[in-house]
């Protein structure tokens, strides 16, 4: 009863993205905020519907954390979204069918992070996990004089049908900072089959 | 001081201070009661749960999010779980409450008594059926509550978006077969179908049976029952205390809970639970008595449950609610196969004897024959019966004094010993008696879901039902069918027996339904009607006065005359004669048993009148003497019983009189009567040489004494002592009785005339040819003239020497006029009359009776 009392008492440890059902699983930093799609009326976005299999989260390092950080072209602190998309909702998804068309999300287009001008990827690992496969890019992209540190994780179930995706951005100054953190999530990400 | 610590009863450990005057003291808290102390287990069963429902969350959380670290899981279960963590405080506060009851009086006192006692004693002051209406209302209000609270958070939704969304969800999830729900699910659902299909039959199958009647509904009242009024009364009670229960509760009491109306078939217990229903501000529920007849186990269960559930609920309502029971060893008999109403062949033989020994009437048809012994009294009758009875290997009842039947509420009797030679089941059988008995002794068991069994989980005391009121009346022709248990006060408190009405009843029945029909009736002749409508009921007198009716239409006349309903009378009583003509000689032997029997009867029996008597056949039956009894009687003396026997050696002993010494087989039944009579006269009713009662015979305690007599072992029973002094005592009494008809040998011919001339005679014509007044139907006077004595001594010589010869009878029935007696021949050989054979007479068959035994005949004048 008094650890239970005491384990109110205290903060938490970590704040948690979860998709039982996809198996997705996220730990995030104690400090950090996750926006679910009840948070904001689910219609303004319509990746967000429930009913046709699409799922996303915003998250947020932002001590004043806002859904709106996600749009910011360089944002100052770690922002970025969890989602999870059945490939038949995704333009073009039918030739998401490899790892660099996964990579190519990072840009939003069909340009490779390995080979896009202005990008360097700093880190790249594929991963097979036997029942998805996909990899983790992490990528400096210049923008307008800006640079922005985007880390994606991407994968893709063995039917190539439900795409699993988490991105975090942050500009140089604010990866240089939070890099550890940004780093631990890339990490704590954990798919289950 | 030395003795105040001396020991310690001495002197009270501390000083109260002055002794306050007795009767003054203040109550001693520490024997006041405290709270029974809980076991560790229900002390801590719901913190228990609770904990246990908190750990099962935290390890869901843990199990479901591989990420998650033991401290978030714990903190974020604590998080989300207020209303859990708000009834473990509750429990806590609860228990803890419990503690200090369980030590302290005044807490216990205080809480119990002054707060709650409080609220619930406000509560038990309101109106039982607002009361009933507002928990009902509650308990919804507070399903809802919680089913919205567990589905909102299921769906994660508010808790009345929850509740209107259910419908629509829970059809959505069971009939869309898109949703893929679980096997378990599946098969969930299918079994429900299947158990639903069972629920839904055996419901259908429960309705029915049960009529409820609102106040004012029925017309019938108390007025309209006639000749019932002592048990009328006793019922008014009943309704009276059900109307205005205050006046008893207010006093300690309580409203008799059951009443059994008891007694023959139509005497009224029906019209009377009716006139209840009309009278009653009650509602009144009436039970059809094959309701509970069922085709399937647990049905008439059902159906007991049902019906008290309806009571209980029409109890609230109107503050008291009657139910009657109609035939009610239909459904209150462990023997149900006879009672109920689909006797088998062998079972409706034995139900007429029962009937025929509840009702006290002879049994039709049974065993035991009657003979001419119509006129036997209603005791002896009885007794005559449970031979019958005995001799069918049933047990007769148990023998009030005198002989007569006591149709005992407890023990057993013959009537239940004939039922349990049936089927033998649950009175509407399986478990429906057993049901009805539960229901009616556990009207003060806690009732309710919540009351019963949530309570005693929070271990707290079940809360008393609503004082239903709920008077069960019940109406039966066979008490001794019924369970004892059924009877017991409790069940039902009150016994009363709807009996014969007596004379002043009958009259006022007669008046009740002469009054609706045109009639010339003088309210003398509607007296006699009751005097000698002895054992009539309610139903027979309707019927009586209908077949009068019936007989004046059928004479075209529109007034209903005395002698009408002397004649429906006979016909209702009797029976039709049947078409049958005696040869010569034999329709006067007939009329001249019957003449002994009724003379007999005339001299020596003084507390019973003639009816009727008869020499038209009905049956095995060649005629017959009916009395009536001129008062109700409960016991026989030896003295009437000594008539009684003698009245039926009359016929032997006449026979023998009238006809040379000879007898004919028509007086066995007779002899087996009067046998039977002294035989319980000598052996146990101290009308004998000797006291002691056989009855209580070594060998036979605990026996029934009819077995005793008649149940085969005991045939060697005449050539015993006993038998033996039997055997003189008939012996002595048919000598008595033979010396009365010798001297009364005028008189007997006479009644046998009338007799043989009319074939049916009321007890007045025969009272008027003996004492020579004018009857309804015979002038007796023209039996006194000296010429009309010798011509029926002439015609009866006739008659004899025809027998002995077996020839015609050369002289016909004689035909008496009143003025100066002249006599008329009514000559039986015609010309066309075929010539019958002539064969040798033979030696007497009987001895002769000595100086009473007039043989060869001679008349009044001495004259051969």
């Amino acid at each position: 009863m008094a650890g239970i009392a005491l384990a109110g008492c205290g903060g938490p440890d970590n704040v948690y993205v979860a998709h039982a059902d996809a198996g997705v699983f996220v730990r995030l930093p104690a400090d950090w905020t996750v926006f679910t799609f009840a948070d904001k009326d689910p219609t303004a976005d319509p990746r967000t519907d429930p009913s046709a299999g699409t799922w996303r989260v915003v998250i947020d390092g932002a001590v004043d954390a806002d859904r709106a950080h996600i749009e910011s072209p360089s944002p100052t602190e770690p922002v970025g979204f969890v989602e999870i998309l059945p490939t038949g909702l995704i333009e073009g998804g039918e030739q998401i069918s490899n790892h660099a068309s996964l990579r190519s999300l990072l840009l939003g287009g069909s340009s490779d992070p390995l080979d896009a001008p202005g990008v360097d990827v700093v880190a790249y690992e594929e991963i097979d996990l036997g029942h998805h496969w996909g990899n983790r890019v992490v990528a400096e992209v210049r923008r307008d004089g800006d640079t922005v540190v985007m880390s994606q994780v991407a994968f893709l179930d063995d039917g190539s049908n439900r795409l699993q995706v988490m991105r975090v951005l942050c500009s140089a100054d604010c990866y240089e900072l939070h890099e550890a953190e940004i780093t631990a999530v890339l990490d704590s990400w954990t798919l289950e089959g | 001081m030395a003795e105040r610590t001396a020991g310690s009863l001495a002197w009270p450990s501390h000083d109260a201070g002055p002794t306050p005057p007795p009767g003054t003291e203040a109550p001693d808290p520490a024997a006041r009661p405290r709270r029974r102390p809980l076991d560790f287990w229900d002390r801590v069963k719901f913190l228990w749960l609770f904990a246990v429902i908190f750990a099962f969350l935290a390890w869901r959380r843990l199990a479901d999010n591989p990420l998650v670290s033991a401290h978030d899981a714990l903190r974020d279960t604590l998080l989300s779980t207020r209303v859990l963590q708000a009834l473990f405080a509750v429990e806590v506060l609860r228990q803890g409450h419990y503690l200090v009851a369980e030590r302290s009086a005044r807490w216990y006192h205080f809480v119990a008594e002054t707060t709650f006692g409080r609220w619930d004693r406000w509560v038990d002051g309101r109106d039982p059926w607002a009361r009933y209406r507002a928990g009902r209302l509650a308990k919804a209000a507070l399903v809802l509550a919680i089913g919205g609270a567990v589905l909102g958070v299921l769906w994660d939704l508010p808790w009345y978006q929850a509740l209107f969304d259910a419908p629509s969800r829970i059809a959505g999830t069971l009939f869309d077969t898109a949703q893929g729900l679980p096997l378990i699910f599946n098969v969930l659902f299918i079994m429900m179908i299947a158990v639903g299909q069972f629920v839904a039959i055996f419901w259908f199958l429960s309705r029915g049976g049960v009529d409820v009647y609102r106040p004012q509904e029925v017309k019938t009242r108390f007025s309209d029952v006639w000749g019932q009024d002592p048990v009328l009364d006793r019922v008014k009670e009943n309704i009276v205390f059900l109307e205005n229960p205050k006046a008893i509760e207010d006093k300690g009491g309580y409203v008799p809970g059951g009443i059994l109306l008891w007694g023959p078939p139509g005497t009224g217990k029906t019209l009377m639970a009716e006139a209840v229903a009309g009278e009653t501000g009650r509602p009144f529920v009436f039970v059809d008595p094959g309701a509970f007849q069922a085709m399937f186990i647990g049905v008439g269960v059902l159906k007991v449950k049902s019906l008290f559930r309806k009571l209980r609920r029409l109890a609230l309502r109107y503050g008291g609610v009657i139910v009657f029971f109609d035939e009610a060893d239909s459904l209150g008999s462990r023997g149900g196969a006879v009672a109920s109403s689909s006797p088998g062949a062998s079972s409706g033989a034995w139900r007429g004897v029962a009937a025929g020994v509840a009702a006290g009437l002879p049994p039709g048809g049974s065993r035991f024959d009657p003979g001419c012994g119509h006129w036997a009294s209603a005791q002896t009758r009885h007794l005559l019966h449970q031979v019958a009875l005995a001799e069918l290997g049933v047990g007769a009842g148990e023998d009030a004094p005198g002989g007569r039947a006591a149709p005992g509420l407890a023990g057993s009797g013959g009537v239940r010993g004939i039922i349990m030679g049936g089927m033998g089941m649950g009175g509407g059988g399986m478990g429906t008696l057993q049901a009805l008995l539960s229901e009616m002794s556990g009207l003060k068991k806690p009732r309710g879901f919540l009351n019963k069994y949530v309570r005693r989980w929070l271990n707290m005391t079940p809360k008393a039902p609503f004082n239903y009121r709920i008077l069960t009346m019940m109406a039966t022709n066979l008490p001794d069918a019924l369970d004892p248990a059924l009877l017991r006060p409790g069940r039902i408190d009150r016994a009363y027996q709807v009996g014969f009405p007596s004379t002043a009843g009958r009259e006022r029945t007669y008046r009740g339904y002469l009054n609706k029909i045109s009639h010339d009736l003088s309210a003398e002749q509607v007296h006699r009607l009751a005097v000698i409508s002895t054992r009539a009921t309610g139903a027979s007198i309707k019927d009586i006065v209908n077949e009068g009716v019936v007989i004046a239409i059928r004479e075209q006349r529109d007034t209903v005359t005395y002698q009408d309903l002397i004649k429906a009378k006979h016909l209702k009583t009797h029976g039709p004669a049947d078409d049958w003509t005696y040869s010569d000689w034999e329709g006067h032997a007939v009329a001249v048993h019957e003449a002994c029997h009724a003379v007999a009867m005339y001299r020596l029996r003084t507390r019973e009148a003639i009816d009727i008597a008869t020499i038209e056949r009905r049956g095995g039956t060649g005629g017959f003497v009916s009395p009536v009894p001129l008062e109700d009687q409960f016991v026989e003396w030896r003295r009437e019983l000594e008539a009684e026997v003698m009245t039926f050696l009359a016929s032997l002993a006449g026979e023998r009189l009238f006809f040379d010494g000879d007898n004919s087989q028509g007086v066995g039944g007779d002899l087996r009567a009067s046998t039977t009579i002294v035989m319980t006269m000598t052996t146990m009713h101290g009308m004998g040489e000797t006291v002691a009662s056989h009855a209580t015979s070594l060998g036979l305690i605990g026996r029934r004494q009819i077995q005793m007599i008649e149940d085969g072992t005991d045939r060697q029973f005449l050539e015993t002592e006993a038998g033996r002094r039997v055997e003189a005592r008939l012996q002595e009494l048919l000598g008595r009785v033979g010396e009365l008809l010798a001297q009364d040998r005028h008189h007997v011919l006479a009644v046998a005339h009338a007799l043989e001339t009319h074939k049916t005679i009321s007890g007045e014509d025969i009272v008027a040819v003996v004492e020579g007044a004018r009857g309804p139907m015979v002038d007796g006077s023209v039996y006194h003239a000296p010429v009309a004595r010798a011509e029926l001594e002439t015609y009866h010589a006739a008659v004899i020497r025809a027998m002995k010869e077996h020839s015609r009878v050369e002289r016909g029935l004689p035909r008496l006029h009143p003025e100066g007696a002249e006599v008329d021949l009514v000559h039986r050989s015609g010309p066309d009359a075929a010539p019958r054979p002539t064969y040798p007479a033979g030696p007497p068959l009987g001895p002769p009776l000595g100086p009473s035994s007039p043989t060869p005949p001679t008349r009044p004048d001495g004259t051969p």
